[in-house]
Formats: C-alpha cells, sequence, structure tokens
C-alpha cells in the first residue's frame, strides 16, 4: 500500500494530497480547464472556473499576497472603487497551516460582510506566520443607495489551493464557491 | 481553449460511459457518466471527469462514483454527482453534499391559465420582487431569536406552517416531509446562527430564483394529471433556493473539522475539498447532525418564501387561495446527504448518499413517494436556465437499480460567470428576455448576464438523456413567463 502511494506522488501527472496535503503542483492550475485569468488589477487575478471564480494574488511578502487576496475577494462582491474607507476592523486567525489559514482569512471576510454588512478594500496585514495572522481593515458599512452589490460569494474553498514563492515574492491562489 | 480531458471511458451503451477503475490508482469503484456523444464532447472540456474519478477515492464508496448529464467542474466534487458510501464504514463528506445545503426547488400549481395572467404578469413580477427578499446579502422580515431558530433546526418546513405559513398538506408534499431526522442545533456553530437569523426567507443571488412559468408540453399526460398538471397552458411557480449563509457556515466549519479528521483516519485523497470522515467518527455524526439542521433550515426557508408567493398572487389577482391553486406539487433537495436503503451486488444495505447537484428519483411504490404520488413515482423537478424552460420528471426503478434513485438537477453551467458577463450585458439579457414575453427583475445586471441561457447547457438535452438512459421520465415542460433573479 506504501509502495503504491509513493508511486502515485512520484508521478507528476497525478497529484495526490498524502495525509498532510501536500500542495497541487503548479502546472495544475494552467492545465484545470475552463480557468482563465482575466481583469488584471493591481495586485491579484481573477480566475475563471466554471461555475465559480477565484483569485491568484501575488506580493513581495506573504502579508501583501494575503492582502491582495482579500482585495480580489471584495472585487468580486463589489467594485472597489466606491468603497470609502470609513472604518476599521482588525482580525486575528489561527490556523493549521499557512493554506488554510489564507481560506480562513477569506472565509472570516466573508462571515463579516455576512452578519455586520462590511465591505473593506484596503488590508494592513500587521503580522503572519504559517499558522496566525493580524490584520487592520479598512472598508464602510454596506450603503445600497451608493453600493451595487455584483455577486454574493459562499465561501473560500480547499480545492486548488495554494500559497507558493513565486519570483522573490509570494502567490497564493484561492478558489471561491459564488 | 482550454484543455479536453483526455481520460480513458469505456462506451456501456449510447448512454453510458464507464471510467475504469483502473484509470487512477486509488480508485475504489469505477466511475459512470451519463451522456450522449455530443454531451460528452461538451462534458470533456473540463475536468469535472477527473473529479467523478477522484470522488471514486473515498473509502467506503459502493457501486459508481455517478455523473448525471449536467455535470460540471465544482470545487472537489463535481457538481451533479452521486457518491453512495456505506453507514457501517464508509465516510461522509462535506464537500459532497456543497456549500449551499438543501439547495433545492419545489414547484406550485395553480388554476390559472396563461390567458387570465398574461397582462398581470408584470404586476406580479413586481409584486414578488418588493415581497421576498433577494439578492446579495438580503435580509429576511422574519424575527427569530436563537430559541426559535433551534426549532427551525429541527422543525424544518412544519416550524413556518406552524406559525401559518402554509398548511399541512404542504408538509406532505416535501422530501423528507420538510424535515430530515438527525438534526441537533448542539453541532451548529454560533456563527452559523448569527449568519442564519437575519436570512431566514430570502431568496439569496447566483442561480436562486423564482419563476411564474406556463406548462407548454405535456409527455406523459396521466402522469403529470397525478402532479395536479391538468395541460398545456397551466401556470406554475418554481421557487430554487436553499439555506443561505446558514448552510455556507455549517459546510465551513466542518470542512475545518474534516481537515483534521482526514490525518486522525488517515485516509487519503487527491483533492483537499473531498475531506471527509467515517460516519460513525464524531466528526462524521457532528456534520451529519449539523448538516441535517441546514437541511432543515432550507426547507423552512422555502416554505416561507411560499407562503408570501401565495399573499403576492392574491393580492395582485384578487382571488382567494381556493380559486387560485397555488398547491405544492412537490419540494426536493439537489444537495444533500441522505442515509438510505438500497440493494447493492443483491444485498439491502444502508448507505449515506450524497447528491450534490443530483436529484432524488424514486420510483412508484416506495415508501417515500407521498401516498398521492405513490402509484406513479416521485416528481423530480428540473430548473433550466432563465430563457428556456424547465421540465417536471418522474422517479423510476431503472434509476434505483443503478444511481441510487437519483437523476440531474438541472442545465449545468457550459460557461463561467466571467464568461457570460463579457458576452452580455445584463440590460440586454432582460430587454431580450423581455422581446420574447419573459419579464425579468433582478438586484444585479451583473448577477443577470451571469445567469443568461448561453451560460448554461440546453436543459432538454440533459432531460433526453436521462429520459432515455431511463434514470427519469420526463412528464413535462414549463417556460418561463416571469422570473424574480437575487
Amino acid at each position: 500500500m506504501q509502495d503504491r502511494w509513493a508511486q502515485i506522488t512520484r508521478d507528476p501527472r497525478r497529484s495526490i494530497y498524502v495525509n498532510g496535503f501536500d500542495p497541487l503542483p503548479a502546472y495544475a492550475i494552467i492545465e484545470s480547464s475552463a480557468m482563465v485569468m482575466s481583469k488584471s488589477r493591481e495586485g491579484f487575478q481573477i480566475l475563471e472556473h466554471t461555475a465559480d471564480a477565484g483569485v491568484t494574488a501575488y506580493g513581495q511578502d506573504l502579508g501583501q499576497a494575503f492582502a491582495n487576496a482579500a482585495a480580489g475577494l471584495f472585487s468580486l462582491i463589489i467594485d472597489l472603487d466606491r468603497v470609502r474607507e470609513s472604518l476599521r476592523r482588525d482580525i486575528v486567525i489561527t490556523a493549521p497551516g499557512i493554506e488554510s489559514l489564507l481560506v480562513e482569512w477569506l472565509n472570516e471576510l466573508i462571515y463579516i460582510f455576512d452578519v455586520d454588512n462590511l465591505l473593506f478594500k484596503r488590508f494592513e496585514i500587521a503580522h503572519i506566520d504559517s499558522t496566525s495572522l493580524r490584520a487592520r481593515c479598512y472598508g464602510e458599512r454596506v450603503d445600497l443607495s451608493r453600493h451595487r452589490l455584483k455577486t454574493g460569494v459562499k465561501a473560500a474553498t480547499y480545492h486548488l489551493l495554494k500559497v507558493e514563492r513565486h519570483n522573490s515574492g509570494y502567490r497564493a491562489q484561492v478558489i471561491f464557491d459564488i | 481553449m482550454s484543455p479536453r480531458w483526455q481520460g480513458k471511458l469505456n462506451k456501456i451503451d449510447d448512454y453510458r460511459w464507464e471510467i475504469p477503475q483502473s484509470y487512477k490508482p486509488g480508485m475504489n469503484v469505477p466511475g459512470l457518466v451519463y451522456a450522449d456523444t455530443n454531451m460528452l464532447e461538451v462534458i470533456r472540456q473540463e475536468q469535472s471527469l477527473e473529479q467523478v474519478a477522484n470522488v471514486a477515492f473515498l473509502p467506503g464508496i459502493v457501486g459508481k462514483s455517478l455523473a448525471m448529464p449536467d455535470i460540471h467542474w465544482g470545487y472537489g466534487f463535481p457538481i451533479g454527482g452521486v457518491a453512495a458510501t456505506r453507514v457501517e464504514d464508509g465516510v461522509i463528506s462535506p464537500g459532497g453534499v456543497g456549500f449551499d445545503i438543501n439547495c433545492g426547488t419545489r414547484l406550485l400549481r395553480t388554476n390559472l391559465t396563461l390567458k387570465e395572467i398574461q397582462p398581470l404578469i408584470p404586476a406580479l413580477v413586481d409584486a414578488l420582487f418588493v415581497q421576498i427578499p433577494s439578492g446579495v446579502g438580503s435580509k429576511g422580515k422574519l424575527k427569530v431569536d436563537n430559541k426559535e431558530l433551534d426549532k427551525v433546526m429541527l422543525q424544518g418546513a412544519a416550524w413556518a406552517v406552524e406559525r401559518g405559513y402554509g398548511d399541512q398538506h404542504d408538509l406532505e408534499a416535501c422530501e423528507e416531509s420538510g424535515a430530515m431526522e438527525g438534526a441537533d442545533p448542539a453541532k451548529v456553530s454560533p456563527r452559523a446562527r448569527e449568519r442564519g437569523i437575519p436570512q431566514l426567507g430570502t431568496l439569496g443571488s447566483g442561480n436562486h430564483f423564482l419563476e411564474i412559468q406556463v406548462v407548454d408540453e405535456i409527455f406523459d399526460a396521466a402522469i403529470a394529471k397525478a402532479f395536479g398538471i391538468q395541460g398545456k397552458g397551466q401556470i406554475l411557480l418554481h421557487i430554487h433556493t436553499g439555506s443561505r449563509g446558514f448552510g455556507h457556515q455549517v459546510c465551513d466549519d466542518y470542512l475545518k473539522v474534516m481537515n483534521q479528521a482526514v490525518s486522525r483516519y488517515n485516509i487519503r485523497l487527491p483533492d483537499r475539498q473531498l475531506a471527509c470522515a467515517p460516519l460513525q467518527s464524531p466528526e462524521g455524526q457532528a456534520y451529519f447532525a449539523a448538516m441535517a439542521c441546514a437541511a432543515n433550515y432550507a426547507w423552512a426557508n422555502r416554505q416561507c418564501i411560499t407562503h408570501w408567493v401565495r399573499e403576492c398572487f392574491t393580492k395582485v389577482l384578487g382571488k382567494g387561495r381556493s380559486e387560485l391553486g397555488l398547491e405544492l406539487i412537490y419540494d426536493v433537495a439537489h444537495n444533500i446527504a441522505k442515509i438510505e436503503e438500497h440493494t447493492v451486488d443483491g444485498k439491502r444495505r444502508r448507505l449515506c448518499i450524497h447528491r450534490k447537484g443530483a436529484t432524488r428519483a424514486f420510483p412508484a411504490g416506495h415508501p417515500d413517494v407521498p401516498l398521492g404520488y405513490r402509484q406513479v413515482g416521485q416528481p423530480v423537478l428540473i430548473p433550466g436556465d432563465m430563457g428556456r424552460y424547465s421540465f417536471v420528471a418522474v422517479g423510476t426503478t431503472q434509476a434505483m437499480a443503478e444511481t441510487f434513485g437519483s437523476t440531474c438537477h438541472g442545465a449545468g453551467r457550459v460557461q463561467s460567470r466571467g464568461e457570460a458577463k463579457r458576452g452580455l450585458r445584463g440590460v440586454d439579457v432582460a430587454k431580450v428576455l423581455a422581446q420574447r414575453g419573459i419579464q425579468v427583475k433582478a438586484m444585479s445586471w451583473a448577477g443577470l448576464a451571469e445567469e443568461a441561457s448561453e451560460a448554461y447547457k440546453d436543459v432538454a438535452e440533459v432531460i433526453e438523456i436521462t429520459h432515455q438512459a431511463g434514470i427519469s421520465y420526463k412528464v413535462c415542460r414549463a417556460r418561463p413567463l416571469g422570473v424574480i433573479k437575487g
């Protein structure tokens, strides 16, 4: 049994998570059909997926990549130019690993949007390591007289989830259930 | 264009294709895809069949990893998939249900005809749009507290009926009578409650809708009559929504739990979103209990909306309920996991059936089919896209034998939301629909473009495959006259 699994993980065509959940190899993004990059904005790109959408975010450091991923999330919900920075919310997240941290960070923001109706456009990551994050988020409460909400985002998923080094910085990828 | 899925498929007959178990080491069962050659070509354009093969890795899966013809690429599990796992030693996976737990549809019949209603469609659409909260982050008008929410989680649609939102007949016409057993509010997080309380009684956004429809084709008059559909020209009302933020949070909460459980129980999976735990483990039992709470919330949600639909029709048409009809034909879940009894290799077994974008389709005579339909089989509701038509079908013994009593759930997307938006503007979509006699109201123009017909497979092709394969038989078709989108 053990041997068979070892063989699978060696085969580059077959990406397998073994116990500790190794991330998918980089080509998984490119190979995933129906997923096309579009709408390049500063620091993140929207990924298209047949039924859903995702974000690939870049940063010089992890914090910047995570901040850009959050901006990418809110860009799916609303035109970010329409959001004012009139309030601030501090968030602390802990998770078992860096990729889970990305999902939990984004799901925290979705939860805050859902419950407190807050839209954020700017994020300062005060601290980040592989299992925790402290962030300061700037935005405002939804005002339907000014805000045209585009898409509801149900959750960030673990599908094709990835946080990795990219050039001299970091890249973070996540797919949302829309 | 994106690369085709290059995997191996063995043709069984014109509508059945097998992904052999040898395709990927680690598959516990083969995959089975319901499609014709044309549909297969569409399906192969993305990687959803890879996901069908991945689902076959689930410990304790029996029969086959099934793909309905409306299958499309999801996150982890494909959308349009069915997986059955053994209750004793198999797993349950939140990904096999999805974030929108008990997303489903219900169909009401009226005594109205196209002739009487046509001039009133704009007024009806306006009234429904005002009375039924929809759109991103929409809040309901129900005032419930945590104690009351416990009752929603336990009683489902019956909670709404107790408050005067419907009657006993509504409950009889719901899958599970509108409330699943096994719900335990103690297994639901405070966060799910926080999201659930304000959103009860809302339609939501995305592909959720309310449609006023007219029957325009009857395929089986006898079964249609049994469902209360008398003939062409009869007006129906279709509701499509689920458990809103409540279900999303339950799924999210338990994905975290399952991610830990996967290591604890030494489960090996090809995609992290397939995370699962043995059904008999504390994690598996807790998820099932919380999922049942969300499923019941969704039934309560659709029941409340049904009540407001009836109020709108009564007001706009100035007629009483008995004159209008507006009785529930049926209500089905298409994102759910259920404990059911099925025959596998000649033996009766208790199985956990995951239906992710698939509809239960039980045959005539099955004890879970409401008495009024037991002679003909369970009504199966298959919504299409807003510009074309929806179908009513009926469950079959073939489905019981092959698909754990399941069939397709809708049209299935072929275009991403972005592609749809680039090709079309919501304003234009509404205009084109209006020219064809379909009145549309939506909270978001962009959202409307995402839901245009062009983004979907033709549901008629989907339903033809399930009909020819014998896993559900088509009964009638209805086209939209008025549409409310979130």
